[in-house]
C-alpha cells in the first residue's frame, strides 16, 4: 500500500469510527428524547382528559369536544372509556362501543395503578390507561397513541445523522484527500525519480518548491541525481567493461550463492553445458557436477574441502567433471574463491562449523556454506568458480599414454633380437637352443612382427635359376 | 490492494444503501378491527313485547323487510299492535307504508313520517343515510329507516292522520286526526290519552297543536317532531300525506316520563323584545331591524361569515348554536324555555329580517342562548335520564321503551364522526331499553302547567315504565 493510501485510510477510518460512534449516540439520545416527548405529551393529554371525564361523569357531560380534539391529534389511535368489566362504554369510533378491551389487547388490564403506560415498539403504539375516580365504579380511560411518529422521527434522525455524517465524511475525506495529495506529491515525485535513477535515468528532477524538510530532501535528491548523472556514464562504461571481460572469458565462470544456488553463469558455461542461462540460474550447483566416488577432501563444496576453501579463500585447479544438460561428461580444471562483502566486521557463524554430512552443497544439500562459515571478515556473498575445459588436453594425454605404451611394447620386442645370435656360416640357420637350429626367416618371424616373403634376387637368379634352367635345357636336349 | 477511490466509492455506496434502507423502511402500524356485537331487545315486562329494527337498504321493500324482521326477531307476536316508522327524507314513503302494512297484514297501527335526510336511530344503532342535509341531489340512493314494534296487553295505541288540504284548516285537520286516533284506540273522546305522539309536516306546527289541544286539552302531553326534510311526508292509515299530520295516542296505566328541552346555555345577557313580525319572520327587535340586533349579539359574526364564506348553510349551522328563546315561568317559579332557530331571511342580507321555524308574537321577549356540539350531544344522551327525573322515575330503572324526537339542526352541529355515539349515549341513560328516535325539523312538547308548544333546536323524549 502506498504512503498516501496508508495515511489516508489510517486517518479516515478512525474518523469514520468516531463519526459513527458520535452519530450512534446522538441518534440514540435524540430517539430516546423523541419517544419520551411523545409519551409525555400523550400522558399529559390523558391526565387532563381523565380529569375532565371524572368531572363530566358526575355532571352528565362527557368532554366530547376535547375528546374530539384528541382524536384529531397527531399520532392518535383511539380513546376508550372502559367499564370495570372491560366493556368499552364510549369510544372515538362508535363501532367499538359495547365490545371488550380483551378482544383487542388481551394482555392489558386496567389493574390497580392509577396510571399505566403500555408500549409496543414492534407495532409502534402506546396505550395510556388512567383509572377514573368516579365513586365506587372502577372505570378507566384508555388512550392509544401511535408511536409511528417516534418511528418516523427515528428514521428522520437516522437519516439526518447519516446525511450529516456522510457530509462530514465527504468534506473531511475531500480535505484529507487533497491535503494528503499535496503532502505526498513530493514523496511520490521522489519515488518516481528514485525509480528512474534505478533504471539509470538520471535526467529526472523533483520539483518541490516548499521550504520544509521535503523541499530540502528534494534539493538533496536533485543534487544527488546531478552527481549520479555525472558518474553514470563512468559506471556504465565500467559495467560494460566488466561484462565484456566476463563474456569474453574462454573459461566457464559460475557464481554460487552461500546456499549453493547458481547466481550467475557466463556464456561459455552455457555453451559448455548446453543450458540456457535462465535454465541454470537459480538451480543448485550440484546440477552441473557428475557424482563421483571421491574422498571428501577432494570435494570442493564438501567437508574438509569446503572448510579448506573457507579457510584459504581460494582452491585452485581441482580436476572435476561437469555434467552437461545432455549428459556429456566434460572434464574441467576447477578453481574457486570465496567472494565476501566489503564489510570488515567479523561475522559470527550462523551455525556450527562442522561440515554437514551427508547433504552437501554439491549433492543438493541445503546447508551449504551457512553451516561451515568461519569467523572471517566480511559476509560471504558467494563463491566464484572458474573452470577450464580440459577435454582436449585429456584426450591428448590419453593418446600420449597409448603411444608410450606401444613404444614400450615395441621396445620390449626389439630387445629380443638384440644380443649374439649363433648363425650357421653356411646355411645361415640360427641356433635357438643347444641343438635346435632354426631358419633365419622363421626365427625373425617368431621374434618380431616381420614376415618374410620369398623371392629371388637377380644375382641369385643368375647364379641359381639360370644355372638350373641351363641344366634342364641340357637334360632336355639330351 | 483496494485503491483510495474504490474505498471511498464503496463507503459512499454502503452509506447510500443504508440511507435508502432507512428511508424506505416501512413501520408496522396497529390496526384495530372492531368486533361485531349484536344488540338485542330486552323484554322488560311480561305482556309487552317491544322490538326495534333498522335498515339502510335503498330498496324500500327490502329495507322494510329487513327492519321488521330485526324488530320481530325472537318475538312471540309477529303481528305487532303498534308500529312507529320513520324513514329518511327522500325515501319512497308509499312503498314503505304499503310494504309494512302488507307484512303486518293490515292489522298493525302505523304512525310516523320522514326523518331528516341524514339518519334515524334506535337502540341498535345509528342508521346513517347522508352526511349533510339540504343537499337533496346528494341523497340519491342513500336511505335509512327504523321501526319500533310494540305488542302489549297493558298499553293501548290508536293512530290517526289527516291531510291538511282535505280540511278547511290545519287546526281542523288536526282535530279530525286526534279524534280518529282516540277512536282507533277504542276510546271515546272523553277518555283522554296519557300522551299524544305527533308528527306534522313542516311550517304549521302551532296550528296542529291548537287543533289537538281542542280535543285533548292543554294538559295532555303532546310530544312530537316535525317531519324531517327536505321533502316531508307523514303516514296515514292508507295514504301518505306530504302536507298533513300523523299522530298516535297512548293509553296505559304504566308510568310515563318525558322531557322537552334544548340544553343550551342560558347565561347570556343579550335580550330584546320582538316589536314586529311577519309570519315566522322577526322583522324588528326593540324597533330595530332584527338581523342587526341579532348580529350585534353575535359580535358581527353573521356579516363576517356572509362576506367570507357566503354559504347560507354555514351561517345556519353557526346560528344553530346561538338560538333565541322565550321563557315561560310558572307561579311556583319553574321556568321553561322554548327555543327558536333563527337565520337571515335573505342570504344576501339585504332583507334585515330574521327567519325562524316558530311563530313568535310581537311583544314577546326573546333571549340569546349559546351551545356547543358537545353540550348538545350530552343533552341528547341524557334525554332518558332527564325524562325519568321529570317523571319521578329512578334513574336505575329500565324503561319498557322510549320514543325520541331530536332536532336535525342540533344533529347538524355534531361532527359526523361523533353522531354514531348517540345511540350508545341514549342506551346508557335508557338502561339499554329499546328506543326509536327521528331527526326533526321542529319539535313539539309539553310544559307542565303551560301547555304544549312548538319550538326549534329542542328534543323531546317519552319513556314508559311499569315501575316508579
Amino acid at each position: 500500500m502506498k504512503l498516501f493510501q496508508k495515511t489516508f485510510v489510517s486517518v479516515l477510518i478512525p474518523f469514520v469510527v468516531v463519526i459513527s460512534f458520535v452519530s450512534y449516540f446522538v441518534s440514540i439520545k435524540q430517539i430516546s428524547d423523541a419517544e419520551r416527548n411523545v409519551i409525555e405529551e400523550h400522558r399529559t393529554i390523558s391526565r387532563f382528559l381523565s380529569k375532565e371525564i371524572e368531572v363530566g361523569y358526575f355532571e352528565l357531560k362527557w368532554p366530547f369536544e376535547n375528546l374530539k380534539q384528541l382524536s384529531q391529534h397527531e399520532g392518535f389511535l383511539f380513546w376508550w372509556i372502559v367499564r370495570d368489566d372491560g366493556t368499552i362504554h364510549l369510544a372515538d369510533n362508535a363501532t367499538f362501543i359495547g365490545t371488550h378491551t380483551k378482544d383487542y389487547f388481551p394482555d392489558i388490564t386496567s389493574g390497580e395503578e392509577t396510571e399505566a403506560v403500555f408500549l409496543n415498539r414492534k407495532q409502534n403504539y402506546g396505550i395510556f390507561v388512567h383509572l377514573l375516580e368516579i365513586g365506587n365504579v372502577k372505570w378507566a380511560f384508555w388512550h392509544g397513541c401511535s408511536m409511528i411518529e417516534v418511528s418516523n422521527r427515528k428514521k428522520e434522525i437516522i437519516f439526518l445523522t447519516s446525511i450529516l455524517s456522510l457530509s462530514a465524511l465527504v468534506i473531511f475525506g475531500s480535505v484529507l484527500y487533497f491535503a494528503m495529495k499535496h503532502f505526498t506529491k513530493p514523496i511520490k515525485q521522489l519515488s518516481v525519480s528514485a525509480a528512474m535513477i534505478g533504471k539509470w535515468d538520471f535526467t529526472n528532477r523533483v520539483e518541490v518548491k516548499s521550504r520544509d524538510e521535503l523541499g530540502e530532501l528534494a534539493d538533496s535528491f536533485n543534487k544527488m541525481a546531478v552527481e549520479l548523472e555525472k558518474t553514470g556514464d563512468e559506471l556504465v562504461a565500467a559495467k560494460e567493461y566488466t561484462d565484456n571481460i566476463v563474456n569474453s572469458m574462454m573459461n566457464s565462470l559460475i557464481v554460487v550463492s552461500p546456499e549453493g544456488k547458481i547466481q550467475y553463469v557466463n556464456p561459455v558455461t552455457c555453451s559448455l553445458l548446453g543450458y540456457e542461462k535462465n535454465e541454470i540460474v537459480g538451480q543448485h550447483i550440484g546440477i552441473i557436477f557428475e557424482e563421483e566416488e571421491e574422498e571428501e577432501e577432494e570435494e570442493p563444496f564438501k567437508g574438509s574441502g569446503l572448510a579448506n576453501l573457507i579457510k584459504k579463500g581460494v582452491v585452485n585447479n581441482l580436476e572435476k567433471t561437469y555434467l552437461s544438460k545432455d549428459g556429456r561428461k566434460i572434464p574441467v580444471l576447477f578453481s574457486m574463491s570465496i567472494m565476501r562483502e566489503k564489510d570488515n566486521t567479523p561475522q559470527p557463524p550462523l551455525l556450527d562449523i562442522t561440515p554437514p554430512s551427508p547433504p552437501l552443497i554439491l549433492r543438493g544439500g541445503r546447508e551449504g556454506l551457512r553451516g561451515s562459515e568461519e569467523v572471517l571478515p566480511g559476509k560471504i556473498q558467494g563463491i566464484v568458480c572458474v573452470a577450464q575445459n580440459i577435454t582436449e588436453r585429456k584426450r591428448a594425454e590419453e593418446a600420449q599414454k597409448k603411444l608410450i605404451h606401444e613404444l614400450e611394447d615395441a621396445l620390449s620386442q626389439v630387445k629380443q633380437l638384440k644380443g649374439l645370435l649363433p648363425i650357421c656360416m653356411y646355411c645361415k640357420k640360427i641356433r635357438k637352443d643347444e641343438n635346435y637350429w632354426q631358419a633365419v626367416e622363421s626365427y625373425i618371424t617368431e621374434h618380431s612382427e616381420a614376415i618374410f616373403s620369398h623371392g629371388v634376387c637377380p644375382e641369385c637368379e643368375k647364379k641359381y635359376i639360370h644355372s638350373q634352367l641351363e641344366e634342364l635345357d641340357r637334360r632336355g636336349k639330351s | 490492494m483496494m485503491s483510495t477511490k474504490k474505498f471511498l466509492i464503496a463507503l459512499l455506496i454502503v452509506m447510500g444503501f443504508s440511507l435508502s434502507f432507512f428511508s424506505r423502511c416501512e413501520s408496522e402500524e396497529l390496526k384495530l378491527v372492531p368486533k361485531k356485537r349484536v344488540v338485542s331487545d330486552v323484554q322488560v315486562v311480561a305482556g309487552t313485547e317491544v322490538g326495534t329494527g333498522w335498515s339502510t337498504k335503498e330498496n324500500p321493500e327490502e329495507a322494510v323487510k329487513q327492519a321488521v324482521e330485526m324488530a320481530l326477531e325472537g318475538k312471540k307476536h309477529k303481528i305487532p299492535d303498534f308500529a312507529i316508522l320513520f324513514a329518511s327524507s327522500g325515501s319512497d314513503m308509499k312503498s314503505i307504508l304499503f310494504t309494512a302494512k302488507k307484512m303486518f297484514q293490515n292489522r298493525t297501527k302505523i304512525y310516523g313520517g320522514t326523518s331528516d335526510s341524514r339518519a334515524v336511530i334506535t337502540n341498535k344503532g345509528y342508521a346513517k343515510a347522508t352526511q349533510r342535509a339540504y343537499q337533496y341531489a346528494k341523497m340519491e340512493g342513500k336511505r335509512s329507516l327504523a321501526i319500533m314494534t310494540i305488542t302489549s296487553k297493558d298499553i293501548l295505541f290508536g293512530v290517526g292522520s289527516a291531510g291538511f288540504s282535505d280540511y278547511p284548516s290545519v287546526q281542523k285537520a288536526s282535530e279530525v286526526a286526534i279524534s280518529n286516533a282516540i277512536k282507533n284506540a277504542g276510546k271515546s273522546l272523553d277518555d283522554l290519552p296519557r300522551a299524544v305522539l305527533v308528527t306534522p309536516t313542516h311550517g304549521v306546527e302551532e296550528e296542529v297543536i291548537e287543533g289537538i289541544e281542542k280535543v285533548v286539552g292543554q294538559n295532555t302531553p303532546v310530544l312530537g317532531g316535525t317531519t324531517g326534510g327536505p321533502t316531508f311526508a307523514v303516514f296515514g292509515e292508507n295514504k301518505v300525506y306530504e302536507k298533513g299530520v300523523s299522530l298516535a295516542v297512548i293509553y296505559t296505566n304504566f308510568t310515563m316520563g318525558w322531557i322537552f328541552e334544548g340544553g343550551f346555555d342560558l347565561k347570556v345577557p343579550s335580550t330584546g323584545i320582538v316589536t314586529k313580525v311577519d309570519g315566522q319572520a322577526i322583522v324588528e327587535i326593540d324597533k330595530r331591524p332584527a338581523l342587526d340586533v341579532y348580529d350585534e349579539w353575535l359580535g358581527g359574526e353573521i356579516r363576517r361569515l356572509s362576506k367570507e364564506v357566503g354559504k347560507s348553510d354555514v351561517i345556519r349551522d353557526l346560528l344553530v348554536l346561538h338560538p333565541i328563546y322565550r321563557k315561560y315561568t310558572l307561579s311556583d317559579g319553574k321556568t321553561y324555555t322554548l327555543f327558536s332557530h333563527p337565520w337571515p331571511k335573505d342570504d344576501t342580507l339585504k332583507d334585515r329580517s330574521v327567519m325562524t321555524s316558530t311563530k313568535i308574537k310581537a311583544g314577546e321577549r326573546i333571549y340569546l342562548s349559546r351551545g356547543t356540539w358537545g353540550t348538545l350531544m350530552n343533552r341528547i344522551g341524557n334525554l332518558p335520564r332527564i325524562a325519568k327525573s321529570e317523571g319521578g322515575i329512578d334513574a336505575s330503572i329500565r324503561p319498557i321503551f322510549g320514543i325520541g324526537y331530536i332536532c336535525a339542526g342540533v344533529l347538524g352541529t355534531i361532527p359526523e364522526t361523533e353522531r354514531e355515539k348517540l345511540p350508545s349515549l341514549i342506551n346508557y341513560a335508557n338502561n339499554n331499553a329499546p328506543f326509536i328516535a327521528n331527526f326533526t325539523w321542529g319539535e313539539q312538547g309539553y310544559f307542565r302547567g303551560i301547555g304544549n308548544k312548538h319550538g326549534n333546536l329542542l328534543s323531546s323524549f317519552l319513556l314508559v315504565t311499569d315501575k316508579r
